[in-house]
């Protein structure tokens, strides 16, 4: 590459570097990203990989132990504090998995912020998160508040707040970790728009293999080191690309079953956290070879987190255990499984959550404040996730916002909890 | 010096600006079209304006800015205007185009830089880094912006 936008040389990065606990988290990185580019990073969670970004976005950059950053010719390592944090603002946006949008603020003062830091006016970055909120569709959505807002609409947002200074890299940190599959292409569908039409250069993070189908080079990373690149050609089949071979490079020991595993466990449990997916993987592993029969594998699903379990719901553990016992009893093809997760994915639980919290507060007659609503997820998650038991989660209900509950009445309680144990129990009214 | 390529000054004492203005040049690959440079003060820019080698094509400048009076340093808007006067006013630099980029926007600034030679006045907060690419990319050093 002649003159890559981002090259990056002979990085080193350590966390607790001297101490005992030191984890050498980037092990000589150098790789070029040309100007213009659609590139991945693609790995298993702690592979280093969002610290790389972060070298890049100038969030990390004081930090990096050895090695160069250098963008469009200059050294992010040799910038002073102010440079590199004029450079977080007008070099790079970044996007991220939990949309980190300020509850506090509307959602078009979410997208102006960033402006403000420029010193623009507010009249005028009113008027510019306007036009963006307006590329995105989300103009009606201008004065809600974040928490309003459904995770694709957030995450509509939190694009639009990325561009507000217009910078010519775009960072997506597991940009569809929380996303359903509407949204979820919609999201790549913007991110491919934002390449191709307006020329920005696209650095994305990933874990899951399916949201590689627009990326132009793939880096592979493992354990903190670059193992492969790889540029795909223009008329590649993505099925190909996007289903066990992404996972077969970085796993090239892996048995056919541990690459199943890995290919349809984040599928399987989209917005639940990494440690979640990773224990299902083995789980799923284990009942692909045959080592566990459905039973021991149901009884893994629906047992609370705490006790070993996915601690899943009833309804989401039977769709689980029947994906995969279609795998084992009819013999079908994993790829076949994966595309139909793709087009049809399980619900992010991020999204069951609103759509479940929705529906049990139907006939409330009160509003809720945010606090009360963030308590309320909370909670509904870990109900949701078998962590806590029907009693914890009636408690918090009740108890008073001044002890950090949710403040309900008792009769409002007792709906609402009876009303939610009836789904998860999947007994009939 | 590349003959080439347009160059560009930019005079202003506050520091936020010289960084905001170099970072959008390099980031947007602008430095590959322009030659940047900096000045702090009037003082500091008038030396690069006279030298032909030097000469910019176009001077961003601010307009309060110090200004020696009398023995004294004085912030003055004074400051910025008698530089696009100075420019203006000898006809070895009248044909540099100055464009005013000042934080301020009072009551005659505007008329009163138009009449000295400004072609341009941009309020530095009503401006976001769009503007100033597209005015860069808009710069023909032969004809008006």
């Amino acid at each position: 590459m002649s003159n890559p936008l981002v090259k990056l040389e002979g990085i080193n990065f350590y966390y607790n570097r001297g101490k005992t606990s030191e984890m050498h988290a980037l092990k000589n990185i150098n790789l070029e990203i040309e100007r213009g580019g659609y590139v991945a990073f693609f790995g298993p969670s702690g592979c280093g990989k969002t610290t790389l970004t972060y070298l890049i976005g100038g969030i990390e950059t004081e930090n990096a132990d050895e090695g160069h950053i250098i963008v469009n010719g200059r050294d992010l390592r040799g910038l002073s504090k102010k440079e590199l944090a004029i450079y977080r603002q007008v070099g790079v946006g970044i996007i991220f998995q939990q949309f980190n949008l300020l509850p506090s603020l509307s959602v078009i003062d979410n997208v102006a912020l960033p402006m403000a830091f420029l010193g623009v006016s507010t009249e005028r970055r009113r008027e510019e998160a306007m036009k963006l909120l307006e590329r995105f569709g989300m103009e009606q959505y201008a004065e809600r508040f974040p928490s309003e807002l459904s995770g694709g609409q957030q995450q509509r947002v939190s694009i639009a707040r990325a561009l507000a200074n217009n910078p010519p890299i775009i960072i997506a940190d597991e940009p569809l970790g929380n996303l359903d599959s509407e949204n979820a292409n919609k999201a790549l569908e913007i991110l491919k728009e934002l390449n191709e039409k307006d020329g920005r250069t696209i650095i994305m993070v990933t874990h899951e293999a399916w949201s590689l189908r627009d990326a132009k080079t793939i880096f592979y990373l493992k354990d903190g080191a670059v193992t492969k690149e790889e540029q795909k050609t223009k008329h590649e089949d993505i099925s190909k690309v996007t289903t066990l071979h992404p996972y077969k490079e970085l796993h090239p020991e892996a048995t056919p079953e541990q690459l199943a595993a890995r290919s349809l466990s984040s599928m399987l449990l989209r917005g639940f956290s990494g440690q979640e997916i990773k224990r299902l993987e083995l789980f799923l592993e284990k009942r692909l070879s045959g080592e566990i029969d459905t039973k021991t594998f149901i009884d893994f699903l629906d047992s609370p987190f705490k006790e070993g379990g996915a601690g899943l719901w009833r309804q989401r553990a039977e769709k689980i255990a029947k994906t995969i016992e279609d795998i084992v009893e009819k013999r079908k093809h994993v790829e076949d499984i994966y595309k139909e997760l793709s087009e049809d994915p399980e619900t992010p639980l991020y999204e069951e959550i609103v759509r479940m919290r929705t529906w049990l507060l139907e006939d409330y007659k009160g509003t809720l404040s945010e606090i009360q609503r963030i308590r309320f997820d909370e909670i509904l998650e870990e109900r949701l996730r078998n962590i806590i038991t029907p009693e914890n989660f009636r408690h918090v209900l009740e108890l008073p916002r001044s002890n950090y509950g949710v403040g309900l009445s008792a009769r409002a309680t007792q709906i609402t909890s009876e009303r939610l144990e009836t789904v998860l129990t999947k007994k009939q009214n | 010096m590349n003959p080439a390529k347009k160059k560009i000054l930019l005079v202003d004492n506050n520091e936020f600006t010289r960084l905001m203005f170099s970072d959008i040049f390099w980031l947007h690959g602008l430095d590959d079209e322009c030659e940047f440079s900096v000045a702090t003060t009037v003082e500091e820019a008038l030396p690069i304006i006279n030298a032909e080698a030097t000469r910019p094509d176009v001077v961003f400048t601010g307009l309060v800015m110090p200004i020696e009076k009398n023995g004294k340093t004085e912030i003055s808007a004074e400051a910025g205007f008698s530089l696009i006067e100075k420019i203006k006013s000898n006809p070895e630099t009248k044909s540099v185009r100055v464009v005013v980029f000042s934080d301020y926007d009072e009551e005659g600034y505007r008329e009163h830089a138009k009449t000295l030679g400004a072609e341009m006045y941009l309020k530095k907060d009503s401006s976001i880094p769009q503007d100033l690419i597209r005015i860069v990319h808009s710069l023909d050093t032969t004809s008006a912006i």
